[in-house]
């Protein structure tokens, strides 16, 4: 039986330190746009401006996440949340590789935050389950009892 | 027990978010110190850049050109002439609707040189010229 405190605590890590990584993301872009913008690539500039905002976003969801995670009182939905918009996040990368997403095309490079970000959405994405796990496992014991 | 467990975690996804903190400051420090290299030998970078563009390149297309030459100074570790010819390139493609994949693949080039992965830079510059042929 896995200690579901521990669940909640390495989970609400991970969200934070994945919002840390969207920060990050989000700076470099908006370093790259101010630079294109120096030198007079609007398009450009407006999609790494697009990018930032949305690397913003969704630091900031991550963090909120990890607060709800930490707050939840036995309750599934910050699980599901989490799991939902991690998902959610893998699969526009995915989108965004392969058959493009809407105001920013394909993108061909795969950075080093792309992957850290990645796989830990994943370890989220299988936390967020175990921690549901645990909670209708506890829920069911009660009833029992 | 359990407490030893989860403050052990909490200090390795504590050391994780410092690494990738301190991670992004020495970035920033880095563009930062080129960006002030750039200022200061832009003469320099221009001369060179003009003299390996007419060195490598065999075709007649400018765009070409300017990859061609940014792919001979990174492979020379001239990293922020390969990134002004690419910008060049990239201004170069914008808004050009028939070019998109090439200015994606210059793009890609750029993200890759900043990334310090000077390999997959010169490869998506290669593959933006052969979208350009």
């Amino acid at each position: 039986m896995i200690n579901h405190k521990l669940i909640v605590y390495s989970l609400a890590s991970i969200l934070v330190i994945i919002g840390i990584v969207y920060f990050l993301v989000a700076n470099s872009e908006y370093e790259d746009s101010k630079e294109l913008s120096d030198m007079g690539i609007k398009g450009e500039t407006a999609e790494k401006q697009f990018e930032a905002s949305f690397f913003v976003s969704s630091g900031i969801v991550n963090f909120v996440l990890a607060a709800l995670v930490i707050k939840s009182n036995r309750s599934i939905v910050p699980y599901l949340a989490s799991a939902g918009i991690s998902a959610g996040l893998i699969a526009i990368y995915v989108a965004s590789r392969t058959v493009g997403v809407p105001v920013v095309g394909v993108e061909y490079y795969i950075g080093r935050l792309d992957m850290i970000s990645k796989i830990l959405q994943a370890v989220a994405i299988v936390l967020s389950g175990l921690a549901i796990h645990s909670i209708r496992n506890s829920r069911v014991l009660k009833k029992i009892i | 027990m359990k407490n030893k467990s989860i403050q052990s975690i909490m200090l390795g996804l504590a050391t994780i978010s410092i690494i990738l903190v301190s991670n992004g400051i020495v970035s920033y420090a880095q563009t930062n110190s080129s960006d002030i290299t750039v200022g200061y030998n832009s003469s320099i970078s221009n001369s060179s850049s003009t003299t390996v563009n007419n060195a490598t390149s065999t075709s007649d297309n400018p765009v070409v050109q300017s990859i061609d030459a940014a792919i001979k100074a990174i492979k020379d570790g001239d990293k922020d002439t390969g990134k002004k010819l690419l910008l060049k390139a990239e201004e170069a493609l914008e808004g050009k609707s028939d070019l998109v994949d090439a200015e994606k693949r210059v793009e890609a080039s750029l993200a890759a040189l900043k990334d310090g992965d000077n390999n997959a830079a010169i490869s998506h510059a290669e593959e933006a010229k052969k979208s350009l042929s």
